[in-house]
């Protein structure tokens, strides 16, 4: 306990020092902008960032990715709520009650309470995130090498149950996106693998190469298809700012319990905010005295949704600095940038980087603070993010991967990386393949392979290792349950009946 | 047949883009599933070859769904969704989506070009790669967004001022990151000399 204490102060004097506000600031400020452009969003925005931290130190970096992740969540609710048009899958929900409340004239209304239930939301899924802090160290510290082995494998059979769509093209991706990162030299040994003789490829895939290539180059081809760009809103800023943070704060039950819905969801591999957010609006709805109301304005409607899809970041960390298991693709990009910046995911963490885990969890706390600043009195201007064109954000984000790709090494090998995954992830997203597993198989596939080579050089080459332990014999349970539950599962209840 | 019809028929009937995506994930773990018989460290096989055979099984199977027995086609096809979204949420999300699709047009492209706006991406985004190569990505990049923009009708100052972007977008990575971006492998091979740095 007095470990976490001093830790935690530690981390608040880092938090305070100049620069880290100012990276807390530009996070949430970029993540806002990123939410609110139609068809960027936070794993995109983050992406294209991520090859910009490389002269940060690990935790400016890490605050202004967190800040980033947090401040898009959020800016989400700006298009979602003024133009229709969600900013990113975790606004969909705000769109069926924000819109139609600007469409009212309560624009201003519906955007105050959006700010005050993400901020609230955010504020009460990290802080009860860092209360249970504790005990999830004390959890993540049981765990050793085959543990960690399985739960890679745990975490993308999960994805393929969570996901939508084919359970086994959700595992084909991930295992894909595993088999990409074996190219170059072999972990603990002196193997060049499918390298062809190429210096350029000893190195093998850069992952945030990877990342940008799925995220951006993808998104854009897509984009650039949709006919016509964003529609013009014809809505006018009105409404009260101070009656919107009322009415938020006068239905603290619908708050509450949206933000740990998000918050629980959120710490499901695969899952994230768009989940979050649909259950969460379901369940408002179910629970509401006035179920009708839904969908022509009901204010409980952007509460539940926001509160919700803020929510999500508390819990999707824990799988993500626990055990390197992210639980959207902007918690990947986030894995990404702990990586690139030598941090390695799980006890290390949770030890000797307590701190520094701890200045991130703060930072989003603080985080939560400015987005209500902003989000209340701020907001009006970033409405006119939402008019902009397509057409001029397509060859701007392009122009930004590319570079962003070949300044990670100065390698060809990255932008060829970038183009080629990105052509791939379009086809991929065009035929419902989860792009989040494959990019979580290319996160995952060092730390999977690392985790293997080691437990079986453990046990002298045995693979008994993997379940002669309680705890690794449950996780294999587990994945074998994911696995064949959708097979076995009707036939089951078939027999059964 | 005129070249359009000719394009329309090649993209639309013939290339089975999601056949071709699943043929590439066969041809390539195959081929990396053999490569793992030919490593002479035994442990650095391991891994490749556990995952090379996952993805050369799955996507076999699944460029052969249709030749499949119905119960190995179901499983193959089985949705997880653990977590599914409430009636009332999807017939909302069916709405919104239906509103968007009749107000999609049936054209090939949104400003009235040949081939389909995501093709043009897609092979402007391979040039500009290979353009970046040869002269260097700080020239490449505005003659990309040049490109790019003229090509989706961009009226001029729009497209100078975009390019200009794309321009100072490479230069401020270049300068901030120290990263040499005016050279290519055919062009301006040791950078240029008289740009500020």
């Amino acid at each position: 306990m007095a470990a976490t204490i001093a830790a935690l102060t530690e981390a608040a004097g880092t938090l305070f020092s100049w620069p880290t506000p100012l990276w807390v600031a530009v996070g949430l400020i970029l993540g806002m902008i990123a939410g609110a452009l139609p068809g960027v969003g936070s794993s995109l925005g983050m992406a294209i960032v991520l090859p910009l931290t490389l002269p940060l130190g690990p935790i400016n970096a890490l605050v202004l990715l967190v800040s980033m992740y947090s401040g898009a969540m959020y800016g989400g609710s700006i298009a979602a709520i003024l133009v229709n048009v969600p900013g990113t899958g975790a606004a969909a929900a705000t769109t069926f009650d924000g819109y139609p409340m600007s469409k009212q004239g309560r624009a201003i209304e519906a955007l105050s309470i959006s700010a005050t239930s993400s901020a609230l939301g955010g504020f009460l899924t990290v802080l009860t995130l860092i209360a249970i802090s504790p005990i999830l160290i004390e959890a993540v510290l049981l765990f050793g090498t085959p543990e960690y082995f399985l739960m890679a494998v745990l975490g993308l059979s999960m994805i393929g149950v969570v996901a939508q769509g084919s359970v086994v093209k959700a595992i084909i991706a991930g295992a894909f996106g595993m088999l990409l990162t074996t190219i170059g030299i072999a972990p603990n040994s002196p193997e060049l693998r499918y390298t062809f003789g190429s210096l350029a490829l000893y190195d093998g895939i850069d992952f945030i190469a990877a990342l940008i290539g799925m995220f951006a180059i993808a998104e854009m081809i897509k984009l650039s298809a949709q006919t016509g760009g964003i529609a013009e809103s014809d809505i006018d800023l009105d409404g009260s700012v101070f009656a919107g943070i009322k009415t938020a704060i006068s239905r603290p039950v619908t708050l509450i319990k949206s933000s740990f819905i998000g918050m629980f969801i959120g710490a499901v591999p695969g899952s994230g905010a768009t989940v979050s957010n649909f259950i969460s609006y379901g369940e408002a709805m179910r629970s509401s005295d006035n179920p009708e109301a839904f969908g022509n304005g009901e204010p409980d409607g952007v509460i539940a949704s926001e509160a919700s899809n803020n929510g999500t970041i508390g819990g999707s960390l824990i799988p993500t600095i626990s055990f390197g298991i992210p639980g959207s693709g902007s918690t990947a990009v986030l894995l990404g940038g702990l990586l690139m910046h030598g941090l390695r995911p799980g006890p290390q963490l949770f030890d000797a980087e307590l701190a520094t885990t701890y200045t991130f969890m703060l930072a989003l706390l603080a985080g939560n603070v400015f987005i209500l600043f902003v989000g209340v009195f701020i907001v009006t201007r970033l409405g006119h993010l939402t008019q902009v064109d397509t057409k001029y954000i397509v060859p701007t984000i392009v122009v930004l991967s590319m570079i962003g790709g070949y300044t990670l090494r100065t390698n060809w090998v990255d932008v060829a990386t970038v183009v080629f995954l990105g052509l791939f992830g379009y086809l991929m997203v065009k035929y419902n393949y989860s792009v989040i597993a494959f990019v979580l198989g290319v996160v995952l596939g060092p730390i999977a392979e690392e985790n293997l080579i080691r437990s079986l050089q453990l046990s002298g080459g045995s693979y008994d290792i993997f379940v002669t332990k309680p705890l690794s014999l449950l996780i294999v349970i587990a994945i074998l349950v994911i696995l064949f539950g959708p097979v076995v599962k009707p036939r089951l209840e078939r027999l059964i009946s | 047949m005129t070249a359009q019809e000719l394009y329309r028929r090649l993209v639309e009937d013939v290339i089975d883009a999601e056949k071709l995506l699943v043929a590439m994930m066969v041809v390539s773990s195959g081929y990396m599933l053999w490569g793992t018989t030919q490593f002479s460290i035994d442990r650095a096989a391991r891994f490749p070859r556990l995952v090379a055979s996952v993805v050369f099984i799955g996507s076999l199977l699944l460029l052969f769904q249709a030749y499949l027995p119905a119960v190995l086609r179901n499983a193959l096809l089985s949705e997880g969704a653990a977590f599914e979204a409430s009636d009332e949420f999807a017939q909302k999300e069916a709405d919104m989506e239906e509103a968007a699709a009749e107000t999609e047009s049936t054209e090939i492209s949104s400003v009235g070009r040949p081939i389909h706006d995501s093709v043009f991406t897609a092979l402007s985004v391979v040039g500009y790669a290979l353009v970046g190569y040869a002269i260097g990505l700080l020239w490449a990049s505005p003659l990309f967004v040049l490109l790019y923009a003229r090509w989706f009708r961009i009226d001029l100052l729009r497209t100078v001022i975009l390019a200009v972007i794309g321009f100072g977008i490479a230069y401020s990575f270049m300068i901030v990151l120290t990263v040499p971006m005016d050279g290519g492998a055919l062009l301006f091979q040791d950078g240029v000399s008289w740009l500020p740095r």
